[in-house]
């Protein structure tokens, strides 16, 4: 490997007829790591982690994933063998069961770890012999994650895994992604649970239509993104505050709110210099930050 | 997120007997697990038990504060107040940040910043320990000390008619600006 980026992008694109679903994305995920992937529906997640693993060729750009090329079928081959991957449907053939599944996949993979796969049955408390298509959501997530887990990958990809899981299982999932990041597998996966994102992940990288909006470390976010709330006797100058580093200025009334991605001291500053009565600093959530990042001006386009 | 290392207790106390899973009855035992008492099948009947020092910490990742800067708080936090204390034993990366659901790399980074500090000692393949033998309490005794003297001086001085402000330049420049002063006499 040329560099430890365990995935690498450069202007990525992919066009499907005239929609441009994924627009010159360039990002670096350094391993081992945890990464959320994030975006509304439709802004292009899942396009982009079919490329990742060469299920579809982009249209323009290079990427890398373990330091293969994505768009050469021979080291698609090498990336897939050391990637995980779990789809939005788990891909599980429904007729068979359990332990008919896990033999079968066994076969496919000879670096299958029997040790860890005896574990993670006993562990998720699986019904060998109950068929696929009777094992609930919970289920079929604990055995997709196993069959992924029993070959020790050194990226796991996940779409969506928490969907459709209940609390419980939440829970046990997000521990589970913990544990295996602990053990050296990079995980990247999308989510739209942005309360799970915010524990579990080291960085985030934010789409909107196909473009990469925000790409980020959470504690870098959580140490430098602030809400200043200010009152002002009058109405305040709101272009006052179109500081570097402010990203949105919202006034109602007397009162201004700025949401700045770094240097809320000189933002505080300026409010206190124009004679603000009142001026309140707060975090931001994760939540806020997103639906910030995403906010379109213009209503999406018809896709 | 409170956590609470389960079944770990401080002060360390014995462990438990060991289970007998053969003798339990249930027909999970089979299985390696035994559903009466939840616990794993022991792979010997020597089994050798390690007490983490039980604390309980709770991250916000919601506060505004990196989240490895909240657990370094919270040992700091613990060793001042005395729940942890000189050569406990802290969990291992892995397990505390399976126990917090958190990456490890908070961990790691927190653990790591804590070795620097001195506050905590990694041995390779043992663990982390507390380490607050000198350091942490006799500053903390050093400061006292050094307190009661300031407060000595700075009576005496308002005694001899000096105001606040005054006392306080002296200090700052005293501190701040030892080199630009004049000689002392």
């Amino acid at each position: 490997m040329t560099s430890d980026n365990v995935i690498e992008t450069h202007a990525l694109a992919k066009r499907y007829g005239d929609v441009d679903a994924v627009h010159a994305l360039s990002f670096q995920i350094r391993g081992p790591s945890i990464t959320g992937f994030l975006g509304r529906n439709g802004a292009g997640k899942s396009s982009t982690i079919r490329m990742l693993l060469g299920m579809i060729k982009p249209t323009a750009g290079s990427g890398m994933v373990l330091g293969h090329r994505i768009d050469d079928p021979k080291q698609s081959l090498l990336i897939r063998r050391r990637t995980a991957y779990i789809g939005e449907e788990k891909g599980l053939y429904a007729y068979m069961t359990v332990e008919q599944l896990v033999r079968f996949t066994s076969s496919f993979y000879p670096d299958w770890r029997p040790d860890i796969e005896q574990r993670l049955l006993r562990m998720y408390q699986l019904p060998l012999r109950r068929k696929v298509k009777a094992l609930s959501k919970g289920m079929r997530t604990k055995l997709a994650l196993l069959l992924a887990l029993s070959r020790r990958p050194a990226l796991l990809i996940l779409d969506e895994p928490t969907e459709g899981l209940d609390p419980v299982s939440i829970e046990e999932l997000l521990q589970m992604l913990t544990g295996i990041a602990a053990e050296g597998t990079t995980v990247f996966f999308s989510s739209h649970q942005l309360a799970e994102v915010e524990r579990i992940a080291d960085s985030i990288l934010i789409i909107e239509r196909g473009r990469l909006v925000l790409d980020v470390s959470l504690d870098h976010l959580r140490e430098n993104y602030r809400r200043v709330t200010a009152g002002f006797p009058a109405r305040p100058p709101e272009a006052e505050f179109r500081l570097p580093g402010v990203e949105r200025v919202r006034a109602s009334g007397r009162q201004i709110t700025v949401l700045a991605s770094r240097n809320a001291d000189a933002i505080v500053e300026r409010a206190r210099s124009l004679s603000a009565v009142s001026v309140e600093v707060e975090p931001v959530s994760l939540r806020e930050i997103f639906l910030d990042a995403v906010r379109t001006d213009a209503p999406a386009e018809a896709r | 997120m409170p956590v609470l290392f389960q079944g770990l207790r401080y002060p360390p106390v014995a462990p438990p007997k060991l289970h007998r899973w053969w003798l339990c009855g249930t027909n999970r035992a089979r299985q390696g697990r035994c559903v009466g008492c939840r616990l794993d099948k022991p792979k010997s009947t020597t089994v050798s038990y390690q007490w983490y020092s039980s604390v309980i910490f709770k991250l916000n990742p919601s506060s505004g504060q990196p989240l490895y800067l909240q657990l370094m708080q919270q040992v700091r936090h613990a060793v001042a107040t005395g729940v942890l204390q000189d050569g406990d034993l802290m969990p291992g990366i892995r397990t505390l940040a399976e126990e917090l659901v958190v990456s490890h790399n908070t961990v790691a980074k927190a653990y790591t910043e804590l070795e620097h500090e001195g506050l905590l000692e990694l041995r390779h393949g043992s663990g982390a320990y507390i380490s607050a033998k000198r350091g942490v309490k006799s500053r903390a005794d050093r400061v006292r000390a050094a307190q009661q003297r300031v407060r000595e001086l700075v009576n005496s001085l308002q005694a001899e008619g000096l105001s606040n402000e005054e006392i306080f330049r002296l200090f700052e420049a005293e501190v701040l600006f030892p080199h630009d002063l004049p000689p002392r006499l």
